[in-house]
């Protein structure tokens, strides 16, 4: 407990240093574009499937969405097929997050049944080893 | 700005689902022993990557920030746990604090301590920078670029004693990078520091470039475990570490190299030390006293102990080394890093050895690691004229308990390392040797001893 303690802390203090380290970064967008995408790849690294799926998900949304806003100025916004795209893009990550958290939940489950059930065969067989004892006749 | 504007949000929205799976993990108990210990190992990862964003300032403030806050929090668990009522707790709290706050004390209270404290600042800084761009001193391209091995060696050397030291360090360094696509993708290398542009390679940049080279190896690998990793893949690493020095450094050079896994470990990754150090032992115990060597050296240059005289390393070493061996080594090593790095100041040293002379005194160790900086130092610059001002240099003989004590721990083991037992390790080749704490007396004897009985045998 006490060095999981200290890992929250540090990681908050990293935190808040990057903050300070991004806003002097400003300066030169590019590197403090940079250092937010290796700071997200390893953050991604830390996630399971479900999560990395559904990370990618909100993330191409955010994307398309900020393109969109931006095409506003460009008229790229009134193209219907890039809403199109963006619509069928969203629903399919959506319905892949979805999928794989039901699978992660099966797969869950089907291994707390089988827990279960060696659990159950054990019992079974020291039952069997122990007997009922003799039949009355 | 506007791949800015989404990265800044892609970040954020991973902190987001980072926050609700350490959540997960903490709830899951997936390690029934330590149900902390998958969430830990995230924040651990997520931290060291937020680090290596820093730039030199932030990352001095970070690692300042963490320290504190490592003792803090141990503080906290001691009294929650009644520990820090123990007597002896109390004692060694109260010790440390009055220790700390003499020494804090000199160097504000006296105008002479207070010069020599500001001139020990630079020298640090002034060390720190050479080694971080020995690139851009010596016109190096960039990393993992080849380069002329030569014409840069050429390049240190004009820089002059003691910078030369520094920027060799560096050389190595950048030199064994050039074959990272090669070993960082676990293909097996050999020779970096023998054959080909290494083999017109000069004696005397030897020792440097073996800890840059080690420096390299350390710096890549060691991103590949975290405390949390398995011991098999923390051994796993290690041995790639062995195996690349023992194929890569030179007969009787690969101490230098071993040396720089301790230096970079305690500097960057200061939660692996104990683990590296233990696991270290089941891999390459020959290469544990270097290790621990290191470590100790990079007490002097932690952001936390860089301003001379608000804290001191020398307790702190003793705090955490966990073993004797490592105690003593750690020792050597800082004491190595305080002669050299001051080495064209004695005065600095002699003011040290007024406060803290009777607590260095206490071990050998002080005295091998001042003997050891200087026959590294007069091996890499030939006829050092710093290293020769410092051995003749004379205390101020009015404090004689000071005098005394520069005589018997740097003085006379001092010119005794230089002028005797430099030679012979130089000509036995062993110089990677002066990279841990030991009795050099007894090696200098037992190397000629071997040259006495080969002659009779031959």
């Amino acid at each position: 407990m006490r060095e999981f303690t200290k890992s929250i802390f540090s990681f908050s203090w990293a935190m808040s240093l990057f903050g300070v380290q991004q806003t002097t970064n400003l300066l030169s967008p590019a590197k403090a574009a940079k250092a937010f995408d290796s700071l997200t790849e390893a953050t991604q690294g830390q996630f399971t499937d479900v999560l990395k799926t559904t990370f990618n998900a909100g993330d191409k949304l955010q994307r398309s969405a900020l393109d969109m806003t931006l095409g506003m100025f460009t008229g790229e916004a009134l193209n219907p097929n890039k809403w199109m795209r963006m619509a069928s893009d969203a629903a399919k990550q959506s319905a892949d997050a979805v999928t794989k958290g039901v699978q992660g939940v099966t797969s869950t489950v089907q291994q707390a049944a089988s827990t279960t059930a060696s659990v159950a065969d054990n019992a079974t067989t020291q039952a069997e080893r122990q007997g009922w004892g003799p039949m009355p006749s | 700005m506007l791949e800015l504007t989404k990265s800044a949000i892609s970040y954020s929205w991973a902190m987001s689902l980072f926050g609700s799976q350490q959540l997960a993990n903490l709830v899951a108990f997936a390690d029934r022993r330590d149900p902390t210990r998958r969430a830990a190992a995230a924040f651990y990862s997520v931290t060291q990557a937020t680090q290596n964003q820093f730039d030199d300032l932030v990352f001095a403030g970070f690692q300042i920030g963490d320290e504190v806050q490592r003792g803090l929090v141990d503080l906290a668990f001691d009294t929650l746990t009644l520990r820090a009522f123990a007597p002896s707790y109390v004692s060694r709290l109260t010790s440390d604090i009055g220790e700390q706050s003499r020494d804090t004390l000199r160097v504000f209270t006296s105008a002479e301590n207070a010069r020599l404290a500001w001139q020990e600042l630079k020298n640090n800084y002034e060390v720190f920078n050479l080694v971080k761009n020995s690139s851009s001193l010596l016109n190096l391209p960039a990393e993992g670029k080849d380069f002329d091995l030569s014409e840069a060696i050429r390049k240190a050397y004009e820089l002059g004693g003691y910078p030369d030291l520094w920027a060799v360090e560096g050389l190595g360094h950048d030199y064994a990078l050039t074959f990272f696509p090669l070993w960082g993708k676990g293909q097996r290398v050999r020779g970096i520091l023998t054959d080909g542009q290494a083999a017109a390679l000069p004696d005397k940049s030897l020792t440097m470039m073996h800890a840059g080279l080690g420096l390299a190896f350390a710096e890549k690998l060691i991103d590949r475990i975290t405390p949390y990793s398995r011991a098999s893949d923390i051994r796993g690493v290690l041995q790639e570490f062995v195996t690349l020095v023992k194929d890569n450094a030179r007969n009787g050079y690969e101490g230098a190299a071993y040396e720089s896994l301790g230096l970079l470990t305690r500097f960057w990754h200061s939660q692996m030390v104990n683990i590296v150090g233990e696991r270290m032992g089941e891999v390459e115990p020959a290469a544990v006293s270097y290790f621990w060597h290191g470590v100790g050296r990079a007490y002097y240059f932690l952001p936390i102990y860089f301003v001379p005289g608000l804290l001191s390393p020398w307790p702190a070493v003793e705090r955490d080394a966990p073993h004797e061996l490592a105690w003593l080594n750690m020792t050597a090593g800082l004491a190595w890093a305080t002669a050299i790095v001051n080495v064209r100041q004695p005065k600095i040293m002699e003011n040290f050895l007024k406060t803290q002379g009777e607590q260095v005194d206490r071990s050998p160790a002080f005295s091998d690691g001042v003997m050891s900086a200087l026959i590294m130092g007069i091996d890499i610059t030939p006829g050092d004229v710093y290293i020769a001002g410092f051995l003749q240099y004379t205390p101020d003989s009015r404090d004689k308990k000071t005098a005394e004590l520069w005589n018997r721990l740097v003085g006379r083991p001092g010119s005794l390392a230089v002028n005797h037992y430099h030679p012979v390790l130089r000509k036995h080749r062993r110089l990677g040797e002066v990279f841990r704490y030991q009795d050099l007396s007894e090696l200098v004897a037992r190397l000629d001893g071997e040259r006495r009985a080969a002659r009779v045998a031959a």
